[in-house]
């Protein structure tokens, strides 16, 4: 710790930074963790319309057909956008500040942090940056990832568990580690680029 | 993140701050109880709790909710730093985090070095290695999901990046610089980290 003197002449009040958001949205998100902690947090496992019934309420854009698990923990709804058959698994942590939108058909596995903010730490006031992911359709992202703030994964890649994604990623990619490196094409039928040779079915 | 595990056991550690039996006691059963699940704004009250248990905290240091700290006594917390939801703090040392310095979510926090050449009784294998102090200092952030081990000095205004590990350094090359970025596995100072304002 530095001496006191120096620390009083960088904060003349000593009092801690006054919160980034709005006393709405402080409000809402008061109401947002009452609701997630008890209808939500305890909803049976199947009734996967009702979260999103209670999603869409705190004004989240997503379809009838989006799966949310009960254990997932959304930081504010009004910033989430998912398509149809986007699922959020259990223990995934939305740290949606910023507008967090998961395409169709993609899965954000178990354990996963999507990191929807970070802080200006070249300034002393440390203010809170909230930059947007946007996650393309059929995208798998395995358990326990990490996604950046500011990051986008295109259409059908697939993210290794446990990696940490801090670039953005091409389209129809496997991809993995710490920092994710991508390791090569996703052989998928929907696959645009993908050598027809390599898949039977997808001939005529 | 959540699967660590803080082991809660005290009997293998020497820990001159301990208080009575009874106390410790006290502080096992509310820090699975209640204190992790205090909801997030409650700092006051979490600030309370944990200085009735010996730590040293700033009246400004911010506590987030569902924080497990191990051993309440061997914390001391400066002035406007923050420890983020999740983090799971095991001190059977003594951990000192400077002033205006983050920790932030889903960290580990571990006073006790797995490094195995710092190991001061290699007899038993089994016995936990020897706890030893971790300081943290002013105007460090260390990122979501870091793992920090203990005998060692986080230098000011350190930045870890997301998912690194800072281990205490065996050579000179390796060695955590102040005011630089710290990336990867484990943490190594890869550039300097850019500041509007007084380094400290």
């Amino acid at each position: 710790m530095t001496n006191p003197t120096k620390i009083s002449n960088q904060h003349p009040q000593g009092l801690p930074n006054p919160s980034p958001h709005t006393l709405k949205n402080r409000i809402l998100r008061i109401l947002w963790n009452l609701v997630q902690a008890t209808l939500f947090r305890y909803s049976p496992r199947p009734m996967l319309r009702w979260r999103a019934f209670l999603l869409r309420l705190f004004g989240a854009n997503i379809t009838k057909k989006s799966r949310v698990y009960p254990r997932a923990k959304i930081w504010g709804p009004w910033n989430l956008t998912m398509g149809d058959h986007a699922t959020i698994a259990d223990d995934v942590d939305c740290y949606c500040v910023a507008q967090i939108t998961i395409g169709a058909h993609t899965t954000i596995s178990q354990y996963t942090y999507l990191c929807g903010a970070t802080h200006d730490f070249e300034d002393i006031s440390f203010k809170l940056q909230p930059k947007p992911i946007t996650i393309g359709q059929r995208v798998w992202v395995a358990a326990d990832c990490f996604i950046a703030p500011g990051i986008t994964i295109s259409d059908g890649a697939v993210i290794g568990a446990r990696s940490s994604v801090f670039k953005n990623i091409n389209p129809w990619t496997i991809n993995a580690g710490t920092p994710a490196k991508e390791l090569r094409p996703r052989n998928h039928p929907l696959n645009p680029n993908q050598n027809p040779n390599q898949n039977p079915d997808n001939q005529p | 993140m959540t699967t660590l595990c803080t082991p809660f056991s005290t009997q293998h550690y020497p820990d001159p701050n301990a208080p009575s039996g009874a106390k410790v006691l006290l502080w096992k059963i509310i820090s699975k109880t209640i204190f992790p699940h205090l909801p997030s704004p409650l700092y006051k009250i979490r600030r309370i709790i944990l200085r009735s248990f010996g730590a040293t905290l700033d009246p400004h240091a911010r506590i987030r909710g569902g924080v497990h700290i191990s051993h309440p006594w061997n914390l001391t917390i400066g002035r406007k730093s923050s420890i983020g939801e999740g983090t799971q703090v095991f001190n059977p040392a003594p951990l000192t985090i400077g002033d205006r310095s983050v920790i932030s979510q889903y960290c580990y926090v571990s006073c006790v070095s797995c490094v195995a050449s710092v190991a001061n009784d290699q007899s038993d294998p089994i016995k936990p290695q020897h706890p030893s102090p971790l300081t943290i200092g002013d105007d460090v952030w260390v990122a979501t999901e870091c793992i920090i081990q203990g005998n060692q000095t986080i230098p000011n205004g350190l930045l870890a990046g997301a998912r690194s590990t800072l281990l205490p350094s065996q050579t000179s090359t390796t060695q955590l610089t102040p005011w630089t970025i710290a990336t990867g596995h484990p943490a190594i100072s890869r550039r300097e980290r850019p500041y509007q304002g007084q380094k400290s």
